[in-house]
């Protein structure tokens, strides 16, 4: 359970190799929470990470094997974690898939809708059925600012994490009366691995701010939450703007 | 679809304690059921009133047995002062029917809205704990549901272990059905009380010292956001059960009425009431305390905050805590230390504060009180600095040799619990043999590791 300050004991993290999940949950253990399920594709790479838990005082890290494009297994990986845990308190969407900047590669646009979309329904939903069964459970999700109004240059990226954003929302309403809630994170620009070499949009954060959000999101009701606050204000500025004004503004970006 | 169940009306319904915190869902079910749900649930757990503050009658995922919903058993021996009643029943509904017979019940918290059964599973205490113990000391039998099949239960015959188990046993040992308590005879319902003002801490802890000496009840108030030399100041009330002729006689006729009218507030989300109206409210509190004689009701002394119904709703929709300990004298610095702490930690505004002494301890294995002195105070939930300041305050109540009280509690850190409760072991065993597949859990249970046998404990 979520303590009364929205503390949870069990965290479940998916795409725990993130810099923005690792933040997190270093965050979630020095305020109390005691056990980790990582998840991620390469369990070695969880190592450091593991010990910085325990650091903080997790009284367990488990790790498990996970990929959010190996479709046919992930309701089977999921149910599997809730089955070996008396129960997970808060699970945090974590994996993402960006197209530009130099991580790119050979990233192809299905991969991102994929990955991205795809992959998080594919994991959400057998979350939110063992969640219903607890009684209880958080799921957070990161989305992105780039879901309230695509670029041309992130619309794989944009869209993916807009149809996330929409159907998050639309589980946390489906659940309300289940006793479980889905929070959506959207930061920001946020200086990562993942947005090395990308030029940094106004408001830009690091990983802490995103923690921030996250913190703020569990102790009260809000269903969505933005990183950093003001963010949001300038989403909803830019997502009035007409769209020749918008595309002068983001040429280019 | 034709099943082989016996139909069982349930309702899926998200519940939480008084203190609206961590609420989790599970199927609530009337008690008529209790046989096939205990017998076919993983976990279940009964609920009264939930008046506990924190998730005591809550089990995510589970089954929660609707107490109130017991069939109506009211048999009173008018001859031995012996009341035995369903477990469902409310203090309120038990005093409505006995003040007008000469009757009192032997203990009362500060709400009349609990139910028989969440009194004896808490082992509640009230004002008169220093001279008459806690509410189990007056139950001379109860049944209990178990998975192994109902109990009679008897505090002084070979079925008193189980008796004391069940004693404060939070309902993680069966679900109680039924109970036998001994009355106290009163000539009125009205209380013939004292109210004093004290300046600060020390003097409010000497006038309780004092008046326990004469009077049958006695409770402080303590005024945790006054500032400077005021910090601690208290309104102490004492009383006794004002007999016949301490009452005008033409007031005589009406002395044995039992009628408190109560309003509610509609259930809206309330914003937390800012600081300012906690100061308001606690120095108000202390000028409207008269102090001086007087007679008043059985409300007014025992359950003033009963009059509004859901007041648990003005401390905002985040909800709130109570922190409630007890430690044994010679600690007397660390209440001074705590409400200090409160009172300065970070968004933390103590807003009802209420000191008591103890009398002898209980005989219950997990029975909160203990001889020395016990701190109530309300914590509105308002940032996580709190948490800190709490598993801080927490250590020094176990180092002090106190405990918490688990009706109270949402936040404890599970490690400090076979410290507070030196008997849980003991307890354990006993309930794992009423319930050796451990079917009996609640969300305050799981939290704690209560009923399993634990491994982890205190490093630090």
């Amino acid at each position: 359970m979520n303590d009364p300050f929205g503390i949870p004991e069990t965290v479940l993290i998916l795409g725990a190799t993130s810099e923005i999940a690792t933040d997190m949950a270093v965050t979630l253990a020095n305020n109390g929470s005691r056990h980790f399920v990582l998840a991620a594709r390469s369990i070695e790479r969880l190592d450091d990470l593991a010990r910085r838990l325990t650091d903080a005082g997790a009284r367990s890290v488990d790790r498990v094997a996970f990929d959010a494009t190996d479709l046919d297994s992930n309701q089977g990986t999921v149910r599997q974690i809730f089955a070996d845990h008396a129960s997970i308190d808060l699970a945090i969407v974590a994996f993402g898939l960006l197209d530009t900047g130099v991580s790119a590669g050979e990233i192809s646009a299905v991969d991102v809708a994929m990955v991205n979309y795809v992959g998080a329904v594919s994991v959400m939903e057998p979350m939110a059925e063992a969640m219903v069964g607890q009684g209880h459970g958080v799921i957070a999700v990161l989305s992105s600012v780039a879901a309230e109004r695509p670029r041309g240059s992130n619309r794989l990226y944009a869209s993916a994490k807009a149809g996330l954003d929409s159907y998050s929302r639309g589980l946390g309403d489906a659940l309300a009366d289940d006793g479980v809630r889905v929070l959506v994170v959207r930061p920001g620009f946020v200086h990562t691995r993942m947005t090395e070499g990308l030029e940094p949009a106004p408001l830009s954060v690091h990983p802490p701010a995103v923690s921030d959000a996250l913190m703020k999101g569990l102790t009260g009701r809000r269903t969505v939450v933005w990183a950093p606050p003001p963010v949001r204000l300038l989403m909803s500025v830019l997502r009035h703007l007409p769209t020749g004004i918008y595309r002068r503004i983001t040429a280019g970006r | 679809m034709i099943t082989d169940e016996p139909r069982v009306r349930r309702q899926r319904r998200s519940l939480s304690g008084w203190g609206r915190t961590c609420p989790s869902v599970a199927d609530v079910v009337p008690a008529g059921s209790a046989d096939q749900t205990i017998a076919a649930s993983p976990a279940v757990i009964a609920r009264g009133l939930g008046r506990s503050y924190g998730d005591a009658a809550q089990s995510a995922g589970g089954a929660v047995l609707d107490a109130t919903s017991l069939p109506r058993v009211f048999e009173l021996d008018e001859s031995s002062a012996v009341l035995r009643v369903d477990a469902g029943i409310s203090l309120e509904d038990i005093l409505r029917r006995i003040i007008p017979l000469g009757f009192f019940v032997p203990v009362t918290p500060g709400t009349s809205r609990v139910t028989v059964g969440g009194a004896i599973a808490s082992d509640v205490h009230g004002k008169n704990h220093h001279k008459d113990g806690s509410f189990a000391n007056h139950v001379t039998e109860l049944t209990l549901l178990t998975p192994t099949g109902p109990r009679r239960l008897r505090p002084d015959d070979e079925s008193a272990p189980f008796f004391w188990a069940t004693a404060g046993g939070m309902g993680l040992t069966g679900f109680i059905t039924e109970a036998t308590i001994s009355l106290q005879r009163v000539e009125t319902g009205l209380i013939a009380s004292d109210t004093t003002r004290e300046p600060d801490l020390d003097a409010v802890m000497q006038r309780l010292v004092d008046v326990d000496r004469s009077s049958g009840y006695s409770v402080a108030w303590v005024d945790g956001l006054a500032k400077g030399r005021s910090f601690g100041r208290g309104v102490v009330n004492s009383g006794d059960h004002a007999p016949l002729d301490a009452i005008q006689p033409d007031q005589r006729p009406t002395a044995r009425r039992y009628d408190p009218g109560v309003v509610s507030l509609p259930p809206l989300p309330y914003p937390q009431p800012p600081g300012i109206a906690m100061k308001a409210f606690n120095e108000l509190w202390y000028r409207a305390s008269r102090p001086g004689h007087r007679v008043e009701s059985i409300t007014s002394f025992f359950h003033p905050l009963d009059a509004l119904a859901n007041w648990n709703l003005v401390y905002g929709h985040r909800g709130f805590l109570q922190w409630q300990f007890a430690v044994p004298d010679g600690n007397e610095s660390l209440i001074a230390e705590s409400l200090q702490r409160l009172a300065t930690t970070d968004g933390t505004r103590p807003t009802l504060i209420v000191l008591k002494r103890f009398g002898a301890a209980g005989r219950g294995h997990l029975s909160f009180p203990i001889p020395g002195w016990t701190l109530a105070v309300d914590l509105p939930v308002n940032g996580t600095a709190l948490r800190a300041t709490l598993n801080d305050l927490d250590a020094k109540v176990v180092a002090a040799g106190g405990r918490l009280y688990l009706a109270k509690d949402s936040r404890v850190r599970r490690e400090l619990i076979p410290h507070m409760y030196p008997r849980l072991d003991e307890w354990r065993s006993l309930r794992n043999e009423l319930d050796p597949d451990g079917r009996f859990v609640s969300d305050l249970s799981r939290r704690l590791h209560l009923t399993i046998f634990d491994q982890e404990h205190v490093t630090e």
